[in-house]
């Protein structure tokens, strides 16, 4: 195996086709994901940032083929899966497994956990099913008492740990994360980031970390592309991020993150004005200026390139200034 | 400062098929005048249910006892008639989710005017240009347009600021919010926050603010009360609080939660939340608790002051003080 990167997306589309009313017969485009590129080493956990309706969850969705891309191209060990035939595809999908947001929806309620953890290993032909069930229950916490329970009869935070195990059934190098952890209470979603991160150490796991909660994505992730309106707009360490933010969505996003210490409320604070603008009739030019405190002429009429501040540090605005 | 309103003792039980849930076990809690008080803790501690309770919003199977004194008169002990005096006049309430206060099916100027109408007397011309007062008060651009629009028309900080704009109606002196964000993104969340505490500085009322979230406990509030299965088990001021976190529990929390500023480790509280069918004797933290001490089995903890604007209740803070 090459150095390369686990997982590589190129200018990736995903655009949803509307109509205005009913019966027109213009269809027009809702442009979810537009231009999307990164890649994410093995090992590495990629946080996707943004607030609802950003298309954080959609390139989520488009990356693992339960939307077919518009454009762009997808590589997953430098292979590229974009345009693989369905059966071709389905043994490198199950290499790639996602976690949603809310576990208890995501587990048949009819199933005992015994046989929602099993029912992928039935379709792999696994001998002694129950061990391999048991030895996947161990590894995220839970235990033999658990096996013949169903997903009513336990917390939030062990059915979440349930969806993890019938994902690492499979073995997957990659791992998709929507929201894993906004359903549950702080005291469960520790338990859960803890979680996540020992697996990931364990077995060096890709994770694609999609949240809208900065202090989660400070303590899990690696590296932080923040969305906006489809784009990415800056994409970088999570140091780099956090401590050098260069966009001035990224710098009043992260003044709005509310800080666990009431010493820090006298620094002043940049408020966002207004609301994130429909993606159905996105601005000209650059997506943020309508809200953007720095906005110049040119944002509305240009959309700006991505500049590299820093190794690896992309900004896309008019006004960044390359420190050098 | 002058007490605005005293919670004293107040029980609450649920009657469910299951058996009885002792929800509320002795909550004691005193909101002053122009304060805000945050009063934080994590699903199902009761923190909902003690808002609920002030203004009697229960269902029928709730069993309520002790004392609510608000103005002089225990509201618990106040005829429904009385009692309409104040809900939504003298104390109101924003819910967390402002799509499901709203009725999807009538204009914004008919829900708010009729409600400014009834309780206002006064005919709908009149009515409708205090709405669009209103609206203008909590910093909503063009409040015609707004008027004219049904609610989901509008997007979620907008139906937030109508909710809190209806709740200012009346010049409360107590405004009960119950995760007035936690279905926004930061960015609008920090405005509503903002516009909560420009509104407060402007009106003088009070603030009880429910959420789950100790970042905006810590940006937005005065005084904090934590909250665990029932029970109040800490009260301080906002600083003291995060500074000097005496219980275990507020510890745990204050551990458990990422900071946006450092990568910190995350220490999570062992155990789950107890049933409240059969809540632990004792301590009701006990059995996750650290520092559990034979007593904490047998006896349960009361509030004491352990220093100024400081009160916890836990055994390990008994030397002395009590009262």
């Amino acid at each position: 195996m090459t150095d390369g990167p686990l997982i590589r997306v190129e200018n990736l589309k995903k655009y949803f086709p509307f109509k205005e009313s009913l019966f027109s017969r213009k269809v027009k485009y809702l442009k979810a994901v537009d231009g999307v590129s990164f890649s994410i080493k093995k090992g590495e956990t990629l946080a996707l940032v943004g607030e609802t309706g950003s298309g954080k969850t959609t390139t989520g969705r488009t990356i693992m083929r339960l939307y077919e891309p518009t454009g762009g191209k997808i590589y997953f060990e430098g292979k590229k899966i974009t345009k693989l035939p369905k059966k071709k595809f389905q043994k490198i999908r199950m290499q790639m497994q996602m976690i949603y947001q809310d576990p208890y929806s995501s587990l048949n309620p009819r199933m005992s956990i015994l046989n929602i953890i099993a029912e992928p290993l039935r379709q792999l032909k696994v001998e002694n099913i129950e061990d391999r069930v048991l030895e996947l229950l161990e590894s995220v916490g839970l235990s033999k008492e658990h096996m013949y329970k169903y997903p009513d009869e336990i917390s939030g935070g062990q059915q979440q740990r349930v969806a993890i195990a019938r994902a690492l059934a499979v073995n997957p190098k990659f791992l998709v994360l929507d929201e894993p952890t906004s359903a549950l209470d702080v005291s469960v979603q520790a338990q859960i980031l803890n979680l996540l991160e020992n697996l990931q150490k364990d077995k060096n796991f890709t994770y694609l970390f999609i949240s809208h909660d900065l202090s989660v994505v400070r303590y899990i992730s690696h590296r932080v592309a923040i969305m906006y309106l489809g784009k990415v707009m800056e994409i970088g360490t999570v140091e780099q991020i956090f401590e050098n933010p260069q966009h001035p969505y990224t710098r009043i996003l992260l003044e709005s993150v509310p800080i666990p210490d009431p010493k820090d409320r006298r620094r002043k604070k940049l408020v966002l004005p207004g609301e994130i603008p429909s993606p159905l009739n996105p601005p000209s030019g650059c997506p943020f200026h309508t809200r953007c405190p720095f906005a110049k002429d040119m944002c509305s009429e240009k959309e700006p390139d991505y500049v590299e501040v820093e190794n690896g540090h992309l900004v896309k605005c008019h006004f960044v200034e390359v420190m050098k | 400062m002058n007490v605005l309103l005293s919670i004293e003792d107040l029980h609450l039980n649920f009657r469910t098929f299951w058996g009885t849930a002792y929800v509320l076990d002795g909550v004691n809690l005193k909101i002053y005048e122009d304060e805000v008080f945050g009063l934080v803790g994590e699903t199902g501690c009761g923190k909902s249910v003690t808002s609920m309770s002030i203004l009697r919003l229960l269902p029928s199977n709730a069993e309520l006892s002790g004392k609510i004194i608000f103005e002089g008169q225990n509201l618990l002990e106040l005829p429904e008639k009385e009692l309409r005096k104040i809900r939504g006049k003298k104390i109101s309430i924003v819910f967390q989710d402002p799509m499901s206060s709203l009725n999807p099916l009538f204009k914004i100027k008919t829900q708010m005017g009729d409600i400014i109408k009834l309780h206002h007397n006064i005919d709908k011309d009149e009515a409708l240009k205090k709405a669009e007062k209103l609206l203008r008060a909590v910093n909503l651009p063009d409040p015609h347009r707004v008027l004219e629009s049904y609610p989901h028309q509008l997007s979620g900080g907008m139906r937030q600021r109508i909710m809190i704009a209806m709740a200012l109606s009346f010049e409360p002196s107590l405004l009960i919010a119950d995760e007035p964000t936690t279905a926004l993104d930061v960015t609008i969340q920090k405005q509503i926050l903002d516009l909560i505490l420009e509104l407060k500085k402007k009106y003088h009322f009070s603030v009880l603010l429910i959420t789950h979230d100790l970042g905006v406990v810590a940006e937005t509030c005065d005084r904090v009360g934590v909250m665990y299965a029932g029970n109040i088990v800490e009260v301080a001021d906002a600083n003291k609080l995060f500074e000097n976190p005496l219980h275990p529990y507020t510890q745990g929390l204050l551990s458990a939660i990422p900071d946006p500023r450092y990568k910190k480790p995350l220490k999570p509280l062992r155990g789950n939340v107890p049933s409240l069918l059969e809540p632990p004797p004792g301590c009701r933290f006990h059995p996750r608790c650290d520092f559990a001490m034979k007593i904490c089995s047998k006896k349960k903890p009361k509030l004491v002051e352990y220093s100024e604007n400081h009160t916890v209740a836990c055994h390990i803070y008994r030397r002395g003080n009590e009262k």
